[in-house]
């Protein structure tokens, strides 16, 4: 297996180095090595902390090996460090643990001693030493970024720390009026207590000494003297705090590698995110018995639209969007009803939008009560509050209240899923709105148009003119990128065939707003792409506007780049994962939309519910028992649940052309007509439209491809998804008897190729 | 006359204001059509001869007090928890009316 990155020499030099200096005792070992057991064994026993990497459980594990070789000429594992010098193996460690050596090399005498922590016999009298203080001014400045010697009373220290409140700047601050002879208990952002008993007076000396500043407020910046109030204010106007709290990308420091020790964390897993993905990763990992948090919280749209748990699918996304397609499938039953002896039905159809929300969200909330239930009958805590992160295993949670809390996680999964884009032009916050929105409505949505060509555009463009809105669709370039794109043009024949308007080459420019209401009368102003190769400036008016112009992961706001993490900013701002862990840090899991996963497909985006729930749990279970199973993203069955549905396993034909060569494919297919339909006039237009087809690899028999555009697709498409799991040839599909009379038996007839040029219309029963 | 209760407290003040009279609540949800089938019938019977001197009726909205409804474990709308004494005596679950009516004779 390849490794995931291209670890040179030198970073893997560095990575050793870091380890070895970060660690007072730095065992490199490997997780079935039973003389690192044994060495860990003795050193928990001697009550010694230590922090191990597994080297069989890393990519760069045999580099990091041959990199030890090289400095200490031991080739074998364990290979012990303790405060930067090499101790050995096993054997040696031993010795050194028995003979106090490791004693000695940990708590070296007084004079050499660097303060970590400031231990209460160092100040228990009144008259601190002067020292003593230098050395805790010292530790205050070196352990803070932005460093505040305050007065609680002092008005300047007031107005500094309220500027860098606004400038969203963290700082931590000392009050040294309040310091005396009681107990008082700091405790840093991310660091251990301090209990002192020092005078405040004292601590303004040694400031004094320091820096020649003898007033409050006294401020460091990433340990540089600022100066006082105006100082501060200044450096902060002229951009200079800025540049001090990040500095350019080569001197960064990578924070420090966090201890492993079990007891030190709050929950055993901590996971982002109560979606698709989450919730079933984290009640899976309730069945190893771990100790399991999972983090939710919507932020609002634009327009305040909100909801509860259960994630996208639940609230904004599957469900919804199937029991509307639903609602525009019964509009167009009544139309068929005539044909087959009813009547007046047609006549009377009409359709209510906010009774149709009424019951749908009647039965999301529900599910919002079911997960919240679930989740604590299964003994998972639930946080309804907004995540980030402070440190590789600590998270901050703010709740809707705004009340923060922290909490520390042995393994943590991102699991934040996605929102919808805007399009960045002017009022499209203001006045447009997207799926997230379009759900709840609480008014008719009327006259929509709808940007983009996203499945979810299309989807959302076909439920509301099946309900009797009229809809235009303003398309960039192609419809349904990514997916086959004689499915995506027979959809878009489909749709426009029944009244739907494509605008192709249509780019929104400006949102306006001509009259409030519910809804309002908008104005969307667009440039178009002419045929002649003219760009004409328009406008086409409306009651609502449908963004839906593709998807982005929600991870810009998690202080990511804090631990190290990168996005991928080409990619929908996804995490890089390799099997759903992290290729940054091995204790940070990603699943579900917000991944950009390496052994999927290229150029085929899963975010699919299914696909979240089953990584979720197949992570779990690595996590926590010896389960090596891993994710199979391929031969993964979607449905676009358009007015025709297309339901679709393995290659697009594209795909499977530039994959395997047009010589090494046989393509099969045919049109078909719905039983159902042919006896319905109002279908007579579209009868014919149904359609599918199988690619097949020549020299296997195998179906690569399989594509199927009719109703109940998604229905069609799951049974047969087994067979293509199971490798199914199209001798398979051949022999497979039809269920008459059906739309899938299709399937199982087809023997018209697109090489023989025949026409793949179909003929008779 | 069924009073709402939003808090734990609220309810604690509720049974202390109650004493010995049986205190029957209901625990429901706006999205749930059960619930709002029934209410009506409650707010009668909370005027009836029968009930309007002996027996409490309160309710509760489980999205507007969760932790009252994750006090009393409810994990289907609507739930009827009958107290004495500030003490669960019975309880009901599902939109029954008779169920309800004979839980409510029993323990009052």
């Amino acid at each position: 297996m390849p490794p995931t990155k291209d670890a040179d020499e030198k970073s893997i030099a560095n990575l050793v180095e870091k380890y070895i200096d970060e660690n007072d005792v730095m065992i490199f070992s490997k997780s079935w090595c039973p003389y690192c057991k044994k060495i860990k064994d003795a050193l928990k026993s001697a009550k010694i902390e230590f922090h191990s990497i597994e080297l069989d459980k890393m990519d760069e594990g045999d580099q990091i090996q041959k990199e030890l070789f090289k400095k200490t000429k031991q080739e074998t594992v364990p290979n012990i460090f303790i405060k930067q010098q090499h101790i050995g193996g096993c054997d040696k460690t031993l010795e050194a643990l028995k003979s106090g050596r490791v004693a000695t090399l940990l708590n070296p005498p007084e004079s050499e001693r660097k303060h970590k922590k400031v231990d209460n016999d160092d100040l228990d009298s009144k008259d601190a030493d002067e020292k003593a203080n230098a050395n805790l001014v010292e530790k205050y400045i070196v352990e803070n970024d932005v460093m505040i010697f305050s007065k609680s009373w002092c008005p300047y220290c007031t107005k500094v720390k309220d500027a860098l409140r606004s400038a969203k700047i963290e700082f931590y601050s000392i009050e040294l009026d309040k310091m005396g002879r009681d107990l008082s208990l700091f405790k840093l952002l991310i660091y251990i207590f301090i209990y002192y008993l020092a005078e405040g007076d004292q601590i303004q000396n040694a400031l004094i000494n320091k820096t020649e500043q003898d007033t409050v407020p006294n401020i460091f910046i990433k340990q540089q003297h600022i100066g006082g109030c105006d100082k501060t204010l200044e450096a902060l106007k002229s951009g200079r705090v800025a540049t001090l709290l990040n500095p350019p990308e080569s001197e960064k420091k990578h924070k420090k590698v966090e201890n492993d020790d079990l007891d030190s964390y709050d929950y055993d897993l901590i996971v982002i995110g109560g979606g698709s993905g989450g919730l079933a990763c984290s009640k899976e990992a309730r069945s190893f018995e771990k100790k399991v948090c999972v983090l939710d919280f919507v932020k609002p749209t634009p327009i305040g639209t909100t909801w509860g748990l259960g994630g996208t699918c639940v609230n904004v996304g599957c469900i919804p969007k199937k029991l509307m397609h639903q609602a525009s499938l019964i509009g167009e039953y009544v139309h068929d009803s005539v044909d087959y002896g009813w009547s007046q039905l047609d006549q009377a159809r009409q359709h209510s939008w906010s009774k149709m929300i009424e019951s749908i969200q009647q039965y999301i909330r529900s599910l919002n009560f079911k997960y919240r239930v679930d989740l604590r009958s299964k003994g998972v805590t639930y946080e309804n509050s907004y995540g980030e992160f402070l440190s590789p295993h600590r998270l901050k949670l703010t709740d809707k209240k705004g009340k923060t809390k922290e909490i520390t996680g042995e393994k943590i999964v991102v699991a934040v899923g996605g929102r919808p884009k805007y399009p960045d032009i002017e009022g499209d916050q203001q006045y447009g709105i997207t799926s997230d929105d379009l759900f709840s409505l609480k008014y008719d949505p009327g006259k929509t148009i709808v940007v983009g060509a996203s499945y979810v555009a299309l989807e959302c463009a076909g439920f509301l003119h099946g309900i009797g809105r009229e809809v235009q669709i303003f398309v960039r370039s192609i419809l349904l990128r990514g997916f086959d794109q004689q499915m995506a043009s027979k959809i878009g024949d489909y749709m426009s065939t029944i009244g739907m308007k494509f605008h192709y080459q249509r780019i929104p420019t400006r949102l306006e707003c001509l009259e409030e209401g519910k809804p309002g009368k908008l104005r969307l102003h667009y440039r178009q792409t002419l045929e002649s190769g003219e760009i004409e400036e328009s406008y086409e008016d409306c009651n609502t506007v449908l963004f839906a112009i593709g998807r982005e992961a929600c991870t810009n706001e998690l202080n990511l780049d804090k631990i190290g993490i990168e996005v991928n900013k080409a990619n929908g701002f996804k995490i890089k994962t390799k099997e759903e862990q992290s290729i940054d840090i091995p204790w940070l899991y990603a699943i579900g939309d917000c991944i950009d996963e390496q052994t999927m497909p290229p150029g085929q985006p899963l975010e699919l519910t299914p696909v979240a729930i089953q990584a979720g749990q197949l992570l779990a279970k690595r996590m926590f028992s010896n389960s090596t199973i891993k994710m199979d993203y391929y031969n993964v069955p979607t449905t676009v649940f358009t007015p025709i549905e297309y339901g679709a396993i393995g290659y697009s034909e594209e795909d499977a052309l530039s994959k395997f060569g047009e010589d090494n494919i046989e393509i099969f297919h045919s049109e078909f007509v719905p039983l159902e339909w042919s006896i319905c006039h109002h279908r007579d237009q579209v009868k014919t439209m149904s359609y599918c087809k199988l690619i097949v690899d020549k020299n296997t028999d195998r179906v690569i491809g399989f594509h199927v555009l009719s109703p109940n697709a998604g229905e069609i498409t799951q049974g047969y998804a087994l067979g293509m799991r199971l490798g199914a040839t199209k001798n398979d599909f051949d022999m497979t008897i039809g269920i008459h009379p059906t739309c899938a038996e299709n399937l199982t007839t087809l023997s018209v190729t697109k090489s023989s040029g025949d026409s793949a219309a179909q003929e008779g029963c | 006359m069924v009073h709402t209760i939003s808090t734990l407290d609220e309810l604690k003040g509720k049974f202390s204001e109650s004493k010995d009279k049986l205190v029957v609540l209901d625990f429901f949800a706006t999205w749930c059509g059960p619930c709002l089938r029934i209410a009506p019938v409650i707010e009668g019977w909370s005027g009836e001869d029968d009930f309007k001197d002996n027996v409490v009726f309160l309710k509760c909205d489980v999205d507007e007090a969760e932790d009252v409804a994750k006090e009393y474990e409810i994990e289907a709308m609507p739930t009827f928890v009958l107290f004495k004494g500030g003490k669960e005596v019975d309880r009901v679950v599902g939109a029954s009316s008779d169920s309800l009516k004979a839980a409510i004779t029993k323990n009052k």
